[in-house]
């Protein structure tokens, strides 16, 4: 059986060959590079063996896909982006990519919920999850503004008359301000997200997969 | 710990049943092997949807191409910046701009004058000369005359009614040099000169104020109201002339169709927040509520059960061992 203490040397390729195999080790070998294999659970618990166990993951992996796309847009710009052949294919990725984010945060929000997994000290990354998908939906409405079509035009003269005369944005900032909507949705949201993403996984390896739900008398 | 949970699971094959819906949590190995196919898949996925279905790429409004479309609404547009009754008036200190009238209607002017007629020259001077006052009861008068030469329903359009371009010369009235300029705001607008004007006039902020002036012109919120984009028709969760818009933002549209207040900023932040607080505080700590999913049983679905047998087939015991190695030993547990 698997223990910590001998986790490490359970780990070894060698091993895990000759555990599951040699396709199976080199596929999941990006779990066990050194220095970033530490943030991964090797192990988890049998009922966690699910593929609704996995939709944080694939949330997570719509968020490098949005990374790279995005970096590609910013790089080459508007114009590029509404007029290049390439540079529409590039902007749909980016746009179904975060369909596929709001889709798999969904499930993912819906199995940590039906599974009671905020229960005890991992309420705080119950809060750290619910505020990364409330940064994503703000994500969301600055992609919107920094889309430069006629969407982007409407949109942000709409949510400044509406939302940005609120108060706590002290008149500071205008929608209609292209460029400042862009550098909201490139360079201050995503880096804010990002840090939190990391918080809720590091928690995640810290405390461990919540205990299952039964309907057995809790130990 | 461990004794008590082996005793709690005597059988290897526990799958869900009334009497004890309790997974085993003796621990396998994480498969991150699927990862990598997974996410090949889903590449190929997303690129796929990508480049079949696209996505929304509306071309933008410039203001040549809206004005010449619509020069009634255009006058329209100038002559309520000059009253100070235009939307952008209202959410200047908002929008972070002066005076629209004189920023959308008399800046541009002055700089193109020495290109334009006599006539206009004077006009600019004679309005500059004027008082205030005399200036809004010019633009006032002139305004309310427009409003006199508007189709009589029927149109096409369901939002703001623009006047009658055809019939803007049998207006009379004490409208001062009014008319004049911005008939010649008019010309510029159409020309592209006012929309190169406003994108010089902020350099860094090109779409700033020409979004602000596009605003003031009917067309854009009549296209809003045509294609169903406006608050009381679900447009936070759609997107113009493409089917699959924001879906997972139906909970602040919600707010935002049905909920008193909804479509005030305040109401809708408001609302949000409320939601936010039900979803952080109430869910997880509120007692009854915190136990839904215990009782709903949907976890049922979710835990992977093993197959009769599974737990003792020779293979996984020489893998992950015979005994269960229980949640703490991967850092879990309460």
């Amino acid at each position: 059986m698997i223990e910590q203490a001998d986790e490490a040397q359970l780990d070894t390729f060698q091993h895990r060959v000759d555990e599951h195999g040699r396709v199976r080790s080199i596929l999941e070998s990006f779990a066990y590079i050194k220095p970033f294999g530490g943030m991964f659970g090797k192990i988890v618990p049998f009922y966690a063996e699910s593929y609704w166990y996995a939709m944080g993951g694939l949330t997570f992996l719509m968020f490098v896909f949005l990374t790279f796309s995005g970096i590609i847009l910013a790089w080459l710009g508007p114009y590029w982006w509404l007029t290049n052949s390439f540079g529409q294919f590039l902007k749909s990725f980016h746009y179904w990519s975060a369909q596929g984010f709001f889709f798999f945060a969904l499930l993912h929000l819906f199995r940590v919920w039906a599974t009671g997994s905020y229960r005890g000290r991992r309420i705080l990354n119950w809060w750290i999850g619910l505020t990364i998908f409330m940064m994503a939906m703000g994500e969301n409405l600055f992609g919107l503004l920094a889309r430069g079509d006629w969407e982007s035009q409407f949109v942000s003269m709409h949510s400044d008359d509406m939302l940005f005369v609120q108060p706590f944005f002290f008149n500071l900032f205008s929608t209609a301000n292209f460029t400042a909507d862009l550098t909201v949705h490139v360079a201050l949201i995503p880096v804010i997200m990002f840090g939190l993403i990391l918080a809720h996984v590091m928690l995640i390896r810290l405390q461990g997969l919540s205990k299952p739900l039964s309907n057995q008398k809790e130990k | 710990m461990a004794n008590e949970e082996k005793s709690q699971q005597p059988a290897a094959s526990t799958t869900p049943t009334p009497a004890n819906d309790r997974p085993p949590d003796r621990l396998v190995r994480h498969v991150f092997w699927k990862y990598p196919l997974l996410s090949l898949v889903l590449l190929v996925v997303v690129a796929v949807i990508a480049a079949a279905v696209g996505s929304p790429n509306w071309p933008k409004d410039t203001i040549a191409a809206v004005t010449k479309d619509n020069p009634g609404g255009a006058i329209m547009a100038f002559t309520q910046e000059l009253d100070g009754t235009a939307t952008s008036t209202g959410n200047a200190q908002e929008f972070g701009m002066n005076d629209p009238g004189q920023v959308f209607v008399m800046g541009p002017l002055r700089q193109a004058a020495p290109m334009l007629s006599s006539d206009i020259q004077s006009a600019i001077v004679t309005y500059d000369a004027a008082s205030p006052q005399q200036q809004t009861s010019w633009a006032s008068a002139y305004d309310k005359a427009l409003g006199t030469i508007m189709p009589s329903g029927g149109g096409a359009m369901s939002g703001i009614a623009s006047p009658d371009y055809t019939k803007i010369d049998t207006l009379k009235g004490d409208f001062g040099p009014v008319p004049v300029l911005v008939k010649a705001d008019l010309q510029l607008a159409q020309n592209g000169f006012l929309e190169q004007y406003l994108q010089a006039v902020e350099p860094g902020h090109s779409y700033h104020l020409t979004n602000i002036w596009l605003y003031d012109h009917p067309n854009m919120l009549n296209t809003a109201v045509d294609q169903g984009l406006t608050d009381d028709q679900w447009g936070m969760v759609k997107e113009r002339g493409f089917p699959v818009g924001p879906w997972y933002l139906i909970i602040p549209g919600v707010f935002h169709v049905y909920f008193p207040g909804g479509t005030t900023g305040t109401g809708f932040v408001l609302w949000n927040l409320l939601f936010a607080a039900i979803l952080l505080f109430v869910v997880p700590l509120v007692p009854g509520i915190r136990d839904i999913p215990r009782y709903l049983k949907l976890y049922r679905f979710i835990y992977r059960y093993p197959a009769p047998g599974e737990l003792e087939k020779s293979a996984f015991v020489e893998r992950h061992g015979a005994t269960n190695g229980g949640a703490e030993a991967a850092g879990g547990g309460e």
